[in-house]
């Protein structure tokens, strides 16, 4: 796949949910492209739909209309082991909660996703998982932490484990659920930081949602969720 | 706002939950109720069967002679009955075995009751028909009162025949010979012992009203056949007697006691088997008996009585001597009375012709004199001995020498008109009968030809006798006075009634309703041992109540944060959610009570139908006390309380700031801890197993309790390396990451959980292979080894009539009535008998309290053989523990066996404990129980020692060694050549099955019940899959977001809970063969291995179904929702 068929495409996206008082529209007719290596910031009001985009953009949560392509692939009309395929290789998700298997060291964290995407016979022209995860990790800077479990680590090293973890595949779209949320000023400053190189070095998209307009002016482009809409 | 309506908002908005709650709870709250119900119900309805069996009986006397039938009538006059009693009935109650004409079947065993048609006024009308109806014959009474030939049939009896109304029915039963068995003049011949009678079936009465009618308190239905008494005595020639009375009371105060002075008032001589004869010559009165012998005690009454009358009283003996003869010489006088008769007694060495003996033998003072007699010998053979005496001198016929009334009326003898017209039970050589001695007997008949000795006396019935075990000898007491015969008569008649006391003699009342109820109490407390059954059952409901309220709880952390937040203490936000958790408890016990009667009335459904062999009998209904109910509510209400508490406890010792940080903030955490305090668990429990599974070998421990010790101690290892293999899990040095690893991280993540799941799969897989390993089936037994339950006898046989013939030998064969052809068939075959008084039996077959147990007398051939298993209280007192039986201490306490699961739950006793029994003689006697018999056919009866007499005609039950290849032949001649004398034939593996079967109805009751309680267990199983699956659905979304399925979820969810299941399966199964291997290996009985397999394979399918169930409904929802959860 070529950089010009890796374009994230959403188009007229809309999401309702049915509640007690009717139905509610969190996005209204949402469009979006976006290029390979761009980086994209969303930001907007609580509730203005901001994480529903982002799961809706990564196969996570389903549109009421409209599409989602990556590429040549339609996203949203993917089901079972493509969809799984699909979340395992082309997409790395990185959320506010880090969301760390508590059970797993970082290590075994990063290595979470080759479950699946591991071929059925090793290449020996790409490392092993474990020696890409361990690179991974020495790239986000905890590599002396890889044996530690979630819980004895601080919410930035949590997070750098949740980066590596979303690029052990090789995924080149990077969705950011405000993944310096939870973590104070300069943590989330290094974790943006950390994030766009890498993305850079990977040549990865970045597509982050932050209610953060200090860290929305890094991105190349930055867009504003506001009553179901996307402006610039 | 108070506590009250947050409690209320909270169980409305909660409602689901708190409906599973209440379903935990209304589970444990039947459960508990439930059993108590059970014993109530089992209790009252033996109590409620017994009291029925009696209608309004509440006394009865069964006397061992037959007594006037008047006694009963001369009783109600008694002006101390008055307004205390309503009815004293007089019946017959013997043995006998009933054949159908129609069917061909036989019942060996039956009660033959002879009735007035007073007897049908004791039962109330709508008794006497029954609640039940019988598939062949139709209930009724219409034809009651019973005429001639006419018999009314319990229902039990009828199902056993398949007889219906108007069948033809033949009883055999005893002729009630009152003479001695073993002695020279007990008659022997079926014709002289048993009658046949012909009979119709006029009624079908129900077993729990006149057709359950029994005096003892077993709970077993009885066979009876009820007859006209009247009838019934003319049949057996006691015409117009009795031998049993029944008394219905109508007041209160000590009526035993004044039925007690009734009876002694209302005695007569005859009604103690007495009378008092006037001699020929009018000159002395006699008193004799029946029964031929006096027994002792009667002898001094009738001593001191003559005393008291100032009259003279002399001892008189009489025997028979088949041959009188000068020593050395063939031929003599045949067949002539001798008598040991006052004042010729002295001599021992002399014997006293009278004149005509004398002349006819033409014998000289000096002369040595052969009295040639008969010895009875137990096979009913008889061979001749002979005493030699010194002729000393002669009596004249007019006194003495032609004294007639010396003997005692003989039937079929001393009414003989000529002596060869005698009826005599031994045999008697006609051809050997002179002209002379018919004119003998034509001029003095009985009257005695030899007088001899008391000693020869006492030795003449010693050694020609077998079975007169008292050592009975005198046959009359003669008295004289200056008063006229008739006076005498009467003076020392009233002297001796003054002196003679019913009780003596065997002429007791028994309360029968007291006893009843007493009896009723039962061997096992069922409520409790339902409850014991059922403990995994109200574990499993209160389990999963307090699993569930503490998942409502976790769940609802954030509100117990924001109670706190809000001003709340713990104490108060506890009792916030311990208010929820009580209402919803009190909502289940109330649900529970109801449905714990439910409950009852199914297992009593079920012990009436599937599981009758724990209980035998279908005679029970449903019985509520409300002691029972309130003491399970209020049980179950504890119970429930303290599962919920312990559910809501864990919660408020959080932070607050966690608490509002929601559930999902309290999984665990992944921290190895404990490895230490676990690696010593292992290490201690492994190595005391090991040292227990090898002590035994040296002999410094019994293996039982060790290896049961040893597979214990093994689980705890087992559970211990659980613990250390989880927390190694978590070392965080895996490097590569897979399903398989992700589930047993994630079980060690939950090590807690996870051993809880372990251990309580597990403990369950234990107990149900420990308990499964227990059934037994001895079809398969080598019960020719001695050391077995079977005590290497094939088969025991129980007469219901007495069988005058040793049928061990070829002479008691033939004398039976045995075909020779037969006689191969007994080649190798010994028979040994053993006395059996009569009683309760001791066995779990048993269900009520035993008052008196059966006992079996064995005999000195018995005790040298040996055999059974057996463990006794003192040292063995030689190679064969059987002779610790023979050994009285100086307590005089007699040695008695028992088997060992009777003795501890029937008897409630045990090795050393002392008990009231009835010894050989029938006399009550005290024993001590000095050994166990292990898993043997005595579980119905304790064993004692009756030394060298036992056998004989007396003998009732047999045990016989038959090689394996003929046990059938014998079996069949047994049954078709005694079977109309009632012998009842069972192989001994057919008996040990009986009671196994008891057990393993037990151990069935206990699986299912325990499976019950596993099948609530496994839904708290998936209660605490579901459980964690919530608290770790965001995982499960992150991994579904990482490209993971929800098959790879699935498949670890069930990785992860079956490897769980299984390991704690495996450990408790080997745990479990472990600790039963040396019982298994032990026995000689048959393991239930398809049993253990089908319980096993059971909870592996229905755990792993659960965990499969669980886990795809888990991995089903819309598990990305909760990425957004925060």
């Amino acid at each position: 796949m070529t950089n010009a068929t890796r374009d994230l495409i959403l188009a007229e996206i809309t999401k309702q949910y049915e509640t007690a008082r009717g139905e509610i529209t969190v996005l209204d007719g949402v469009s979006l492209t976006v290029r390979p290596g761009e980086t994209v910031a969303i930001v907007g009001p609580s509730g203005s739909g901001k994480s529903t985009l982002l799961n809706i953009a990564g196969s996570l949560d389903k549109p009421t209309s409209g599409t989602v392509r990556l590429g040549d692939i339609e996203v949203n009309s993917l089901e079972g082991r493509p969809l799984a395929a699909f979340r395992a290789n082309e997409v790395g998700f990185i959320f506010q909660d880090h969301h760390l298997l508590p059970q797993l060291t970082a290590l075994e964290n990063v290595l979470l996703p080759t479950i699946v995407a591991s071929p059925p016979t090793p290449n020996p022209q790409l490392p092993a998982p474990e020696a890409a995860a361990r690179a991974l990790l020495d790239r986000v800077g905890i590599l002396p932490r890889a044996e530690a479990f979630p819980a004895q680590m601080s919410g930035g090293e949590r997070q750098r484990v949740a980066i590596a973890r979303a690029l052990i595949n090789g995924a080149k779209l990077l969705l950011c659920d405000e993944p310096t949320g939870n973590l104070d000023r300069a943590a989330g400053e290094n974790i943006v930081s950390l994030l766009l190189e890498i993305a850079s070095e990977h040549d990865a998209t970045v597509v982050m949602v932050t209610h953060n307009s200090a860290h929305a002016v890094r991105f190349s482009r930055t867009l504003e969720l506001a009553d179901g809409k996307l402006k610039p | 706002m108070s506590t009250r309506l947050l409690i209320t908002c909270s169980l409305t908005h909660y409602w689901r939950t708190g409906v599973a709650v209440v379903v935990g709870v209304a589970i444990a709250c039947a459960v508990i109720v439930g059993s108590l119900v059970i014993g109530d119900s089992v209790r009252g309805s033996i109590r409620d069967t017994a009291l029925a069996r009696l209608g309004r009986i509440d006394y009865a006397l069964v006397s061992p002679h037959f007594f006037r039938q008047k006694l009963a009538a001369d009783m109600m006059r008694d002006f101390r009955l008055a307004g205390k009693v309503k009815i004293i009935t007089p019946a017959v109650i013997t043995r006998g075995a009933v054949s159908s004409q129609t069917t061909d079947a036989t019942v060996p065993s039956a009660s033959v009751v002879g009735v007035d048609d007073s007897f049908w006024g004791l039962w109330p009308e709508r008794a006497k028909l029954g609640r039940a109806k019988l598939g062949t014959a139709k209930l009724g009474t219409a034809k009651l009162p019973l005429s001639r030939r006419q018999a009314a049939v319990s229902q039990s009896l009828a199902r056993d025949l398949g007889a219906r109304l108007g069948d033809s029915i033949l009883v055999s039963v005893d002729k009630q010979s009152a003479v001695p068995g073993g002695t020279l003049f007990e008659k022997r011949s079926r014709e002289d012992t048993v009658s046949s009678l012909r009979l119709e079936i006029a009624a079908v009465l129900p077993d729990d009203g006149p057709g359950g009618f029994k005096l003892d308190t077993g709970t077993e239905s009885p066979r009876n056949v009820f007859v006209s008494r009247e009838w019934l005595c003319e049949q057996i020639g006691k015409p117009e007697m009795a031998n049993a009375l029944l008394v219905e009371s109508s007041g209160s105060g000590d009526i035993q006691a004044g039925l007690g002075s009734a009876l002694t008032g209302a005695c007569t001589l005859l009604d103690y088997d007495l009378v008092l004869i006037h001699s020929s010559d009018n000159t002395y009165t006699s008193l004799q008996s029946d029964s031929l012998l006096l027994p002792e005690s009667v002898v001094k009454t009738a001593l001191d009585a003559a005393a008291e009358v100032h009259a003279h009283s002399a001892l008189t003996s009489v025997y028979l001597a088949t041959t009188i003869r000068k020593h050395g010489q063939s031929r003599g006088i045949p067949y002539s009375i001798i008598a040991a008769a006052e004042p010729l007694w002295k001599h021992p060495k002399s014997v006293w012709l009278n004149d005509w003996a004398a002349k006819d033998l033409q014998a000289k003072i000096g002369d040595r004199i052969d009295l040639v007699y008969l010895v009875s010998r137990p096979d009913g053979s008889y061979r001749e001995d002979s005493i030699t005496l010194t002729f000393t001198g002669t009596v004249p016929m007019t006194g003495l020498g032609g004294d007639r009334s010396l003997t005692p009326a003989f039937e079929g003898i001393t009414n003989a008109e000529r002596i060869d017209q005698w009826k005599a039970p031994f045999p008697v050589d006609m051809n050997r009968i002179r002209p002379a001695d018919e004119d003998y007997w034509n001029r003095y008949r009985t009257a005695p030809k030899a007088f001899v000795s008391f000693d020869t006396a006492r030795q003449l019935w010693r050694n020609g006798s077998s079975g007169n075990q008292a050592g009975d000898w005198v046959t009359s007491v003669r008295m004289s006075s200056s008063m006229t015969v008739a006076g005498l008569d009467r003076r020392v008649g009233e002297r001796i009634l003054a002196r003679l006391r019913p009780e003596q003699q065997g002429m007791v009342f028994r309360p029968l309703r007291e006893a009843a109820i007493a009896a009723s109490a039962g061997t096992t407390d069922f409520g409790q041992l339902f409850l014991g059954m059922s403990l995994f059952l109200v574990i499993a409901g209160a389990g999963l109540a307090g699993t569930l309220m503490r998942l409502s709880a976790e769940r609802r952390a954030s509100e117990a944060g924001i109670m706190m937040a809000c001003g709340f203490d713990a104490r108060g936000t506890r009792r916030v959610l311990f208010g929820e958790g009580l209402c919803l408890t009190v909502i289940g016990v109330a649900l529970g009570v109801p449905l714990g009667v439910l409950y009852a009335a199914g297992i009593i459904a079920a012990l009436r139908s599937w599981w009758i062999g724990a209980v035998g009998t279908s005679a029970l209904w449903l019985h509520l006390t409300a002691a029972s109910v309130i003491i399970g509510a209020i049980s179950s209400l504890i119970v429930g309380a303290i599962s919920v508490y312990i559910g809501v406890s864990r919660l408020t010792r959080n932070r607050v700031l966690d608490l509002l940080a929601g559930w999902q903030s309290m999984a665990v955490l992944p921290v190895a801890r404990g490895h230490a305090r676990t690696r010593l668990l292992f290490a201690l429990s492994l190595i005391l197993a090991i040292l227990l599974l090898v002590l035994p070998a040296f002999g410094v421990i019994q293996p039982e309790g060790a290896f049961f010790g040893g597979g214990a101690l093994l689980l705890i290892a087992a559970l211990g390396y659980a613990d250390l293999t989880l927390a190694r899990a978590l070392s965080g040095k895996s490097g590569a990451v897979s399903i398989r690893m992700l589930a047993l991280r994630s079980a060690a993540a939950n090590r807690s959980r996870s051993l809880l799941v372990i251990g309580l799969i597990a403990a369950a897989g234990f107990m149900i292979v420990a308990v499964a390993a227990n059934t037994r089936n001895f079809s398969r037994i080598d019960y020719t080894r001695k050391d077995s339950g079977t005590g290497g006898f094939a088969l025991r046989a129980i007469s219901s009539l007495p069988i005058r013939y040793d049928f061990g030998t070829p002479a008691g064969r033939a004398a039976l009535g045995f075909p020779p052809e037969d006689e191969a068939i007994f080649k190798d075959v010994r028979v040994y008998q053993l006395n059996m008084i009569s009683g309760d039996d001791v066995s779990c077959l048993n269900l009520a309290k035993p008052a008196q147990p059966r006992v079996l007398w064995v005999g000195k051939d018995f005790i040298d053989r040996g055999g059974f298993s057996l463990t006794l209280r003192g040292p063995n007192p030689g190679a064969n523990p059987w002779t610790a039986l023979t050994a009285i201490g100086a307590d005089s306490l007699v040695p008695v066996f028992g088997d060992a699961d009777s003795v501890m739950w029937s008897l409630h006793s045990g090795l050393g404990k002392t008990l009231d029994l009835k010894a050989k003689d029938g006399r009550p006697c005290e024993a001590r129980i000095e050994g166990l018999i292990h898993g043997s056919i005595f579980a119905g009866e304790l064993v004692g020692y009756g030394g060298r007499t036992v056998g004989g005609s007396s003998a009732r039950y047999f045990l016989i060694e038959a090689p394996t290849d003929k046990v059938d032949k014998v079996a069949a001649s047994l049954r078709q050549n005694l079977g109309d004398v009632g012998l009842e034939v069972r192989t001994t593996q057919e008996i040990l099955n009986s009671y196994a079967s008891v057990r393993n109805t037990y151990l069935s009751v206990f699986l299912a019940l325990g499976g019950l309680g596993l099948l609530l267990g496994t839904f708290g199983l998936i209660a605490m899959i579901l459980r964690g699956a919530l608290e770790r659905r965001r995982e499960f979304a992150l991994m579904l977001a990482a490209g993971l399925t929800s098959g790879h979820l699935s498949r670890l969810l069930i990785l992860e809970n079956a490897g769980l299941l299984i390991y704690g399966l495996a450990c408790g199964t080997v745990a479990a063969l472990v600790a039963v291997a040396p019982h298994v290996l032990s026995t000689q009985s048959g393991v239930g291995w398809g049993m253990i397999f089908i319980a096993l394979a059971i909870i592996a399918i229905a755990g792993l179904v659960s965990c499969i169930v669980a886990a795809k409904h888990v991995v089903k929802g819309a598990l990305v929702e909760a990425l957004r959860e925060e």
